[in-house]
C-alpha cells in the first residue's frame, strides 16, 4: 500500500479536509552557497569571499593547460640594417634603421633589370644583395599633417586680394610662415620678422591679429573664388562665414581682458563683487523706485511723464477726433471766459475767490444777463443758463465764478476724503509727528498768544495758520541749532582757557576740572544756554580758578534739552559771593543780551538765595537770643 | 444698498458753514419752567445754519446729539427741518457728541463732532461780567464742513437757489399784488460769511435762527488781524536768532582758529 497521504489520514480520522491555501508549496530548490569548484584558477577561500554570485565580469584564469615550448625553440629572427625614405620629406634623405626580415614563403626571384621590385637608389650607391618586402610606407610619414595652403596666382592677388599695408611680398612671406608653423599664431606671431625690401632692416612689427585678419581675409576671398557663395555647402559657408567675421580689435580687447583678469589681485577680485553687487542693488531699487514713481503718478493723476506715452494715446482716429474735440471746447471756454470778464468788470463781489481760469464754464447768451452794479451788494438779478457746454469735468463747470463764491465750491484739499471739516485742518496743522515736537509748538504758540481753537476755521484763517506754524518750524530748528552751536562755542573757549591754564598750572585747576566731572550728572533740569551754564564753587581762593569755564558738564547737559524760557536752576549751595557772578557772566557770556538775560536770571536767583540765607540767618540769630 | 451713486465730480469741494455750540442760563428763566431740583443751569445746544446763509436741511437731514448718560433719553434726534437744538436742565458740563446724518444724495456716512457745553460765565473779568448780566452764557463754534468730490445729485441740490427760501419773507410787494417771497434783509444770501455781524433777521426772538450773527466776515478778519500780528512777532524771533547765529558763526572761526594755533 502506498504511503498513507495527510489527506487519507484525516479522512480515516475524520478530520475536516483543509482546504490548502497556508499550504506550504514544495520546497524549492534554494540554492545555498554554492559551490564554485567550476572556477579553477582561484582558492576556495578566494571564491567563497566573492559571494554567491558570479562578478560580472568573470576574473578567471584559466591555467595554462601547457605551456609553449614552441616559441623557446624557434630560430632567431633576422634584423637588418635597412634604409628607408621619409615620404614626409622633401629632401629625399634617406636614412637606415634596424628592420625585422620577414620570412616570405614565396619570393620571387628578382628580375636583373630595372622593374619589378623596385630597389630605391640608395644615395651611397650602395647595392643590395636581397632587397627585403617591398618598402612600405614610412609608418610615421603620415603624421606629417600639412596646412591647406591657400594659394593665389599673381594676377589673383591683384585683382581681389590687394590690401592696405600689405603687399605682396609680405602676404606671401605670411603664407609662408602660417603654412609652416602649421597655423600656430603664437609662433607665427613670434616668428614674423618680415623685412621689407624697400626699407632697410626695419622687421615691421604686427600684431597677432593683424596677422590673423589677413591670412584669413586671404583665405576667405580664395574661398569665395573658388566656390560661389550660392554653392558652398554648409561646411563650407559655415567656415567663410567665420573668416569674414574676424574682428581684430575684438580680439585684442577680449585678449586684454584675459590677462588683465589672470594678473588681477585679491584685492580687485572683492572690489569687483563688490560693485557687481552695488550695481544689482541699484537695479533692484530702480525697479521698485519706479513701480512708486508711477503709482504717484497715477494718483496725483498727473499725465504720463515719457512722449511716448503721450503720443500713444492718440494712435487711433477716434482718439484723434476726441481730442480735437476736447481741444476745440476748451478754446471755446478761454474765449468765452476772456469775453465775459471784458463784459464785466465789476461784477464779482467782493468776497468771490479767484476763479480758476479752466474750470470755468462757457456759456453763450448769460454775458448780458448780468448786470454790473454800482453798489456792493449784488441782487440776483436774472439768472444765469445753466445750459451751456459740458465742460470737460462735468457740472461743476457750468456755473460762474460768482456763483460759485455764493455756494462755496472750489477745488478740494485732499484727493479722496470725502467729508472733512475745517477746524480738522487747523488742528492738523498744529500737531507734528512727534508728541515733543507738538509740544513745543504749542508752547510757542501760546507764548504768541493765539488760543488753543481759532473759533473761524476758514479758507483764509487755515492758510494763514499754515504759515505761522511754517515759520514756527523754522524758529525751533534755528533754536536747536543756537544750542549746538553754543555748545561748540564753550567747548572750544573751554579749550583755550585750559591750554591758558595750563601755562599756571595750579592744581586748583585740576581739582575744579575733577569736580566738575563728579558733579557733572548731579544737576540737570532748567539749564537755558550754555554760555550762562556756571558751576560755582565757593571757598577757592583767587580769581583763576573761578574764571574757569566748567565745559565738561556742560556738553552732557544741554545735549537734548527743549527751549524753553525757564530761568537758570544754579546749584545754590556754594553761591556767596555775589560780584564773583557778575564778573563772571560777564566775562563768559559772549555777547551783551546774553548777558543782561543772564544777569537778571541770576540776580533774580541771587535774591532767592539771599532770601534763604536771610532767613536763615534770621533763624539762627533768635535762635542765639533764645538761649 | 442704496441705489449707486451717481459719478463724483473731480476737483471739486463744496463747503458750507454752520454754528455749534450752546447757552445756558441761571435758572429760574422764564424759558425752562420747572426744572427739577438740584439743577442750576438751564442749556439749550444747538447746530445752526448762519443766519444769512442757505438751508442746512439741503445736506444735514437728521442731528443725534448724545447727552450725557444721566439723562433719561441721552440721546436725542432731531430730524429735519425742525431746529436742531436739545433745551434741558442741569448743573453740570460735559461733552456732547453730535451726530451729523447727511443728505442720501451726498451718499457719505455720518460724522461725529464733539462740543463742549460750557455753563459758567468764562473769558475775562468784562466779558464774565456781561455774561453774569445777561444771564446768557453763549459758547459757539464756527465750523466749516467740506464736502470732497461730490456726486452730481447732492451738487445739483447745492446749488440751486431753492436753500435760500427759507430766509424769504412772504410780503406784500405792493396793492393788488400776489404776496410773494422776497430777501428781507440788506444782505444777499450767500454761504460765505457775510460782511457784517447780523442782527437778527426775523426780528421776534433773541435766539432763534438768526442768533449766529455775530459770526462775520468782520470776525474772520479781526482773527486773521491777530495771526498776522502774531506772525510779525514770530518775524522778529526769527531774526533774532538769524543775527545771533551769524555773530556765534564767527565766534566760532575765531575760536577755531585760535584752538587750532595753540
Amino acid at each position: 500500500m502506498a504511503g498513507a497521504t495527510g489527506r487519507d489520514m484525516r479522512d480515516m480520522l475524520g478530520l475536516p479536509t483543509e482546504v490548502d491555501a497556508p499550504r506550504p508549496p514544495p520546497l524549492k530548490k534554494q540554492k545555498t552557497a554554492e559551490k564554485r569548484t567550476a572556477e579553477r584558477g582561484m582558492a576556495r577561500e578566494v571564491s567563497a569571499l566573492m559571494g554567491e554570485r558570479a562578478p560580472p565580469v568573470a576574473v578567471i584564469q584559466t591555467k595554462p593547460k601547457y605551456k609553449s615550448k614552441s616559441q623557446r625553440l624557434q630560430k632567431v629572427g633576422k634584423w637588418e640594417w635597412a634604409p628607408f625614405e621619409n615620404q614626409a620629406r622633401q629632401d629625399g634623405l634617406v636614412l637606415k634603421h634596424w628592420s625585422k626580415r620577414k620570412e616570405a614563403k614565396i619570393r620571387p626571384k628578382p628580375l636583373e633589370g630595372t622593374d619589378g621590385v623596385t630597389a630605391p637608389t640608395d644615395a651611397d650607391g650602395g647595392t643590395r644583395t636581397e632587397a627585403p618586402a617591398p618598402e612600405a610606407p614610412y609608418k610615421f610619414a603620415r603624421y606629417n599633417v600639412q596646412v591647406e595652403r591657400p594659394s593665389y596666382t599673381e594676377e589673383v592677388y591683384i585683382n581681389h586680394l590687394q590690401k592696405d599695408g600689405w603687399s605682396k611680398e609680405e602676404t606671401d612671406y605670411l603664407m609662408d610662415l602660417v603654412s609652416e608653423y602649421y597655423q600656430k599664431w603664437p609662433v607665427v606671431h613670434d616668428r614674423y620678422e618680415f623685412k621689407p625690401s624697400d626699407h632697410s632692416d626695419q622687421p615691421k612689427t604686427r600684431s597677432l591679429e593683424d596677422l590673423k585678419a589677413r591670412y584669413y581675409y586671404v583665405s576667405a576671398i580664395l574661398l569665395r573664388l573658388t566656390t560661389p557663395i550660392s554653392s558652398m555647402n554648409t561646411a563650407q559657408y559655415s567656415l567663410y562665414e567665420t573668416l569674414t567675421n574676424f574682428n581684430p580689435a575684438e580680439e585684442s580687447s577680449r585678449k586684454n581682458l584675459a590677462a588683465g583678469h589672470l594678473t588681477r589681485t585679491a584685492l580687485e577680485a572683492q572690489e569687483e563683487e563688490l560693485l557687481l553687487k552695488e550695481l544689482q542693488r541699484i537695479m533692484l531699487s530702480q525697479k521698485q523706485m519706479e513701480v512708486e514713481r508711477r503709482d504717484i503718478r497715477d494718483r496725483l493723476g498727473y499725465p504720463p511723464s515719457t512722449n511716448a506715452g503721450i503720443a500713444m494715446q492718440y494712435n487711433t482716429s477716434a482718439a484723434l477726433a476726441i481730442l480735437y474735440q476736447n481741444l476745440l471746447a476748451a478754446d471755446k471756454n478761454k474765449r468765452n471766459q476772456r469775453m465775459r470778464h471784458t463784459n464785466e468788470p465789476a461784477n464779482t463781489p467782493a468776497s468771490a475767490q479767484a476763479p480758476q481760469p479752466a474750470s470755468a464754464g462757457g456759456r453763450d447768451g448769460s454775458a448780458t444777463h448780468r448786470d454790473s452794479l454800482s453798489n456792493a451788494t449784488t441782487t440776483p438779478a436774472g439768472r444765469p443758463s445753466r445750459a451751456s457746454l459740458p465742460g470737460p469735468t462735468g457740472a461743476a463747470n457750468d456755473l460762474t465764478p460768482a456763483e460759485k463764491a455764493r455756494f462755496l465750491i472750489s477745488p478740494p484739499e485732499k484727493a479722496g476724503s470725502s467729508i472733512s471739516f475745517g477746524s480738522d485742518r487747523l488742528h492738523r496743522l498744529r500737531t507734528m509727528k512727534s508728541t515733543t515736537q507738538t509740544q513745543k509748538v504749542g508752547a510757542v504758540l501760546t507764548q504768541l498768544n493765539i488760543p488753543e481753537t481759532l473759533h473761524v476755521p476758514s479758507q483764509r484763517v487755515a492758510d494763514e495758520f499754515e504759515k505761522l506754524v511754517g515759520r514756527i518750524g523754522i524758529l525751533l530748528d534755528l533754536r536747536k541749532n543756537r544750542e549746538k552751536e553754543e555748545n561748540e562755542i564753550a567747548i572750544r573757549s573751554a579749550e583755550k582757557q585750559l591750554k591758558a591754564g595750563t601755562a599756571a598750572g595750579t592744581e586748583g585747576g585740576e581739582r575744579e576740572e575733577s569736580r566738575v566731572e563728579s558733579s557733572a550728572p548731579a544737576t540737570s533740569e532748567g539749564r537755558r544756554s550754555s554760555a550762562q551754564q556756571i558751576k560755582l564753587e565757593g571757598g577757592d581762593g583767587g580769581n583763576r580758578g573761578v574764571r574757569k569755564k566748567r565745559s565738561a558738564s556742560l556738553t552732557s547737559e544741554t545735549s537734548g534739552r527743549s527751549t524753553s524760557f525757564k530761568p537758570l536752576a544754579l546749584d545754590t549751595t556754594f553761591a556767596l559771593k555775589p560780584e564773583w557772578f557778575e564778573a563772571m557772566i560777564l566775562t563768559l557770556a559772549q555777547s551783551v543780551e546774553d548777558a543782561q538775560i543772564a544777569r537778571k536770571n541770576l540776580v533774580f536767583q541771587l535774591a532767592h538765595n539771599h532770601r534763604i540765607m536771610l532767613t536763615f540767618f534770621a533763624l539762627v540769630a533768635t535762635g542765639h537770643q533764645r538761649h | 444698498m442704496p441705489a449707486p451713486t451717481s459719478k463724483r465730480i473731480r476737483n471739486t469741494q463744496l463747503r458750507r458753514h454752520f454754528i455749534i455750540g450752546n447757552e445756558s442760563y441761571v435758572l429760574p428763566h422764564p424759558l425752562f419752567p420747572d426744572p427739577p431740583d438740584g439743577h442750576t443751569k438751564g442749556w439749550k445746544v444747538y447746530v445752526r445754519p448762519l443766519p444769512n446763509g442757505p438751508d442746512m436741511t439741503t445736506w444735514l437731514k437728521k442731528v443725534q446729539l448724545k447727552l450725557h448718560h444721566t439723562y433719561a433719553n441721552a440721546s436725542r434726534t432731531i430730524e429735519a427741518p425742525g431746529p436742531f437744538e436739545v433745551s434741558e436742565t442741569g448743573y453740570g458740563e460735559f461733552g456732547v457728541e453730535i451726530r451729523l446724518y447727511f443728505a442720501p444724495e451726498s451718499g457719505e456716512k455720518a460724522v461725529y463732532r464733539e462740543h463742549y457745553l460750557v455753563l459758567a460765565p468764562y473769558g475775562t473779568d468784562e466779558q464774565k461780567a456781561r455774561q453774569e448780566r445777561e444771564n446768557l452764557v453763549v459758547s459757539e463754534r464756527l465750523e466749516t464742513i467740506e464736502f470732497n468730490e461730490p456726486t452730481h445729485d447732492f451738487f445739483k441740490t447745492m446749488v440751486s437757489e431753492d436753500q435760500f427760501e427759507w430766509l424769504k419773507v412772504l410780503e406784500g410787494r405792493g396793492k393788488g399784488r400776489k404776496k410773494e417771497l422776497v430777501f428781507h434783509g440788506e444782505t444777499e444770501p450767500t454761504a460765505q460769511l457775510p460782511e457784517r455781524p447780523i442782527a437778527a433777521v426775523h426780528g421776534d426772538s433773541g435766539t432763534g435762527m438768526a442768533a449766529g450773527g455775530a459770526w462775520s466776515r468782520l470776525y474772520e478778519r479781526q482773527v486773521l488781524g491777530q495771526l498776522q500780528q502774531s506772525g510779525a512777532s514770530l518775524d522778529q524771533a526769527l531774526e533774532h536768532e538769524r543775527r545771533e547765529m551769524e555773530s556765534r558763526r564767527r565766534k566760532m572761526e575765531e575760536l577755531g582758529m585760535a584752538v587750532a594755533a595753540k
